[in-house]
């Protein structure tokens, strides 16, 4: 396979990003600087103004909460920036740098440069969101092939494993931050989705925080009086804490605050009822795929979970009660996005092991644009939202719609374009406007034909055709408040290449010493003065120059840090 | 191309053909009209297959129908092999029977035998599922008649949240027949949704209540059945509310108001019928007359 020819599958994560090659034996995830394959979706500045990505900067989210940054994948697409010492970014950058970061990680193990992406992103994240993704790969000298929607990705993966079977899957994707389910079909090596819905705002960082509230109540801490630096120290605490919830039935954690140490608890039934107004917003996505499939529960063969805040006991038991069965988990549900992205990049590239597999997708949000409806004759009522392209829709696809003005005479039709499943607009999420002059025709009304036209990759395109004069107005996004311009990408851009980012290779260390800084943060007394003693020792190995020290250094380190890591939670 | 006969283009007969031939045909020549290099061909493709889908789907509901040629050519054949067919699935069916609980005196009856009284509706589904949703609607009819317990949400929820409601399908049914009992509650007009009305008998904040666990009024699309209702359901919702917090979202809360008075008004012309002309004339001709006759009197006694 030559360089110009291979194309890499991302997943773009809340919390994590991981990329993966299609190989000629099936997907295969590429480890990071640091040798893992999960790259955390962190940003942040180092000591020395360079820039941290990764995870040196999510440790140093913990000792330097505002030099870094996480959990940006949540703004994409408005206007949110996040401040970084003096500089203010935009979540299409952030995202661009952890691009980089990925790109960089692929073209060291595959050896050559890569410029092609597929990029997973939420089934239901709206155009804004996925054009904003656009925009973080072009900057980060990514050419996207294509999107492809995140529970898709999972079911491919787990289609590849038996796929002559005839099966119906349903995947319930709970990432860190967004929340999908799919429906899907498999059959002749066709994989049809039939159904997808979600919450574009629901993910396990929400149970962190919902736990963290309850925690800090229960310490008689106020989160608000809370410094950010004591913040994200505690935040780490509770997350860990909540990863031990799924081993255990109860877990205990410790927090360093002004010199004190406090003890926090919580057992699994707590967390379970701390969490219950978000599990129940989990049931309607759900129950909204299913309906729109047409399917009953006991049709679905499958139910798969993905996403590693499925593993929390209360989503699990969630899914057990409303299908009265127990969902798979088989793959890693936080490699299998990822492994699903490289097989829609193996799928693209049309390699020979996939030759046999077509996958469609649907539109997971109806398209519309704004109408008026006429209450009594000459009365208007705008604001109304007619559908032109019904969620569910097979895409690519293309549908019109004949559109009159309200009036004779009218010069101009305002053409608004919605995306969502309220009845009125302004419930919906406004993607553009456009406005279409027609001519002004006093004795009879003018038409105007407005075509949709939505690619695979969930881009849409608005073609608005004056029927008399047969004048054809395509639609520029602009305007949007979330969405940003080509100029303004290339403006960023620039800005974005002054930076200088932290050197791969010694992207190890900056991560081990931002891991000595926050353990020595959440300790106190003798094992304070320990970690102190270590950092010492570390610095002294970088200071020598010799990249070798350093390692074994590292190495050496490794063990007793491990041990005091595990002290806080238990 | 839309005249183009959907089986013909797949090589099936149209009378014989299932839809797992149609599925296989068309992952055929999917493998070669794929949607990333081809969408034209694609697009075809797929209208085409859902075509063929669609019309099999009719083709199969004109075998079912007990009162079809179809199944008279059958009862000829096979007299006695004729099963009852089951009521179509219930998306209206729970009308009928809430236009009238005037009938307040029954409220002694209570609570109700779950047998004592044969359901108005037939909702489809398994058994268990469908009693228990039959139930709770019992219950809800109960609950909206008691004037202290119907504006406490929590009452609801007891029905609501029955371990029997857990499993997705019994859900989605409490969710169709929950929704029809709202419908009818609010004197449903699929005509006109501009018409929607409170009922006392279930309050604003119990409304937006059992909206938001349903989420109807955030789906427009669908079935037209279910559109129409949810449509009227967000009719509902609009006249309940000033505001409304719609989640944790960055794309912002956007207020929602009560509907303004329409901002587009044209004077409406005073003669738009040939009626109300005539009249206009009759009258003019009829105000002009007296107008002499008051003159001529004037004149008259002057002079």
């Amino acid at each position: 396979m030559s360089a110009e020819d291979t194309i890499i599958g991302i997943d773009l994560g809340t919390t994590n990003s991981l990329i993966c090659a299609f190989a000629d034996d099936g997907p295969k995830l590429i480890p990071n600087a640091l040798g893992s394959f999960m790259t955390p979706s962190a940003v942040g500045y180092a000591d020395d103004g360079s820039l941290l990505i990764g995870q040196a900067a999510k440790d140093r989210l913990v000792t330097h909460p505002d030099k870094t940054t996480a959990r940006f994948k949540r703004y994409m697409g408005t206007q949110h920036e996040a401040k970084l010492g003096k500089r203010h970014f935009r979540a299409e950058e952030l995202s661009s740098l952890v691009l980089k970061s990925l790109k960089a990680d692929a073209e060291a193990e595959l050896g050559y440069p890569v410029q092609r992406a597929i990029i997973s992103v939420p089934a239901y994240f709206n155009d804004v969101q996925r054009k904003a993704t656009m925009a973080a790969a072009r900057m980060a000298g990514l050419t996207v092939e294509r999107l492809v929607n995140e529970p898709t990705a999972a079911a491919l993966a787990y289609g590849l494993q038996d796929r002559d079977s005839e099966t119906t899957f349903l995947v319930v994707d709970l990432g860190g931050g967004t929340f999908d389910v799919s429906i899907l079909e498999m059959f002749s090596g066709v994989m049809e989705v039939r159904a997808s819905s979600g919450d574009a705002f629901l993910g396990g960082e929400d149970f962190t925080d919902a736990l963290l509230s309850h925690l800090a109540k229960e310490a008689g801490l106020e989160e608000k009086k809370l410094s950010g630096e004591d913040l994200s120290r505690l935040r780490a605490v509770v997350d860990r804490m909540k990863h031990r919830l799924t081993e255990s039935p109860q877990t205990r954690g410790s927090f360093v605050y002004k010199d004190n140490e406090i003890e926090l608890s919580v057992t699994r039934d707590a967390f379970e009822e701390i969490c219950d107004p978000l599990t129940k917003r989990v049931r309607l996505p759900i129950q909204r795929a299913i309906s729109d499939a047409g399917l009953k529960a006991d049709q679905i063969d499958r139910i798969l979970l993905v996403g590693g805040a499925t593993r929390m006991d209360c989503i699990r038991a969630l899914i057990t009660r409303l299908f009265r069965r127990f969902p798979e988990h088989d793959l890693n549900p936080d490699h299998v996005v990822a492994l699903g992205a490289g097989v829609q990049s193996g799928l693209t590239m049309r390699h020979a092991a996939l030759e046999d597999i077509v996958m469609t997708d649907v539109a997971p949000f109806t398209l519309g644009y704004e109408t008026s409806q006429e209450l009594e004759p000459n009365v208007f009522e705008p604001g109304h939202f007619c559908p032109l392209i019904e969620r569910n829709t097979v895409v690519p696809v293309s549908r019109s719609h004949r559109v009159f003005p309200v009036h004779k005479a009218q010069s101009q039709i305002e053409l608004k374009i919605f995306q969502g499943e309220a009845p009125f607009v302004k419930d919906n999420v406004g993607i553009g406007e456009l406005s279409v002059p027609i001519p002004v025709n006093k004795t009879d009304f003018e038409a105007l034909d407005v075509r949709f036209t939505y690619d695979a990759s969930g881009i849409l395109e608005v073609l608005a055709t004056v029927v008399s004069t047969q004048k054809e107005n395509r639609i520029v996004i602009e305007g949007n408040p979330g969405a940003m311009t080509p100029g303004e990408i290339e403006q960023r851009l620039k800005s974005l290449s002054n930076l200088k980012v932290h050197p791969r290779d010694q992207q190890e260390n900056a991560a081990f010493l931002a891991r000595l800084s926050t353990l020595y943060e959440s300790l106190l007394g003798q094992d304070r003065m320990m970690v102190a003693g270590f950092i010492r020792e570390f610095e002294t190995a970088l200071h020598s120059q010799d990249p070798k020290q350093a390692a074994e250094c590292r190495k050496s380190l490794e063990e007793p840090v491990t041990r005091l890591e595990s002290r806080d939670v238990f | 191309m839309y005249s183009e006969d959907p089986f013909a283009f797949f090589g099936l007969d149209r009378q014989t053909a299932t839809l797992a031939e149609v599925k296989r045909e068309y992952a055929k020549r999917l493998k070669t009209t794929r949607p990333d290099d081809d969408p034209a061909g694609f697009m075809l493709l797929r209208e085409t297959m859902e075509r063929a889908r669609e019309q099999i789907e009719w083709r199969e509901d004109d075998r079912n129908d007990p009162y079809g040629p179809e199944a008279k050519a059958r009862d000829e054949a096979e007299p006695f092999e004729d099963e009852i067919v089951s009521p179509h699935p219930a998306s209206e069916p729970g009308f009928a029977q809430s236009f009238g609980p005037a009938s307040e005196p029954e409220l002694d009856d209570l609570p109700p035998e779950p047998k004592s009284s044969a359901p108005a509706f037939q909702p489809i589904g398994p058994d268990e599922d469908r009693n228990a949703v039959s139930e709770a609607i019992r219950d809800v009819e109960a609950l909206m008649k008691n004037e202290q317990d119907r504006k406490v949400w929590a009452r609801w929820l007891d029905i609501l949240e029955r371990p029997a409601f857990d499993s997705i399908d019994a859900f989605n049914l409490l969710s169709i027949e929950m929704r029809n009992k709202v419908c009818a509650e609010t004197g449903f007009n699929f005509n006109s949704a501009h018409h929607a009305k409170m009922s006392p008998r279930m309050l604003s904040e119990i409304l937006l209540k059992l909206d938001d666990r349903f989420g109807w009024s955030h789906q427009s699309t669908g079935d037209w059945g279910d559109k129409l209702q949810n449509r009227w359901v967000s009719r509902l919702v609009e006249l309940s509310i000033e505001y409304r917090d719609i989640g944790k979202s960055p794309w912002g809360r956007q207020k929602r108001g009560v509907i303004k008075p329409p901002p587009v008004k044209t004077k409406r012309p005073k003669y738009d019928t040939p009626a109300a002309y005539a009249i206009g004339v009759v009258w003019a001709i009829v105000r002009a007359v007296m107008l002499y006759f008051i003159i001529r009197l004037i004149i008259d006694s002057l002079g």
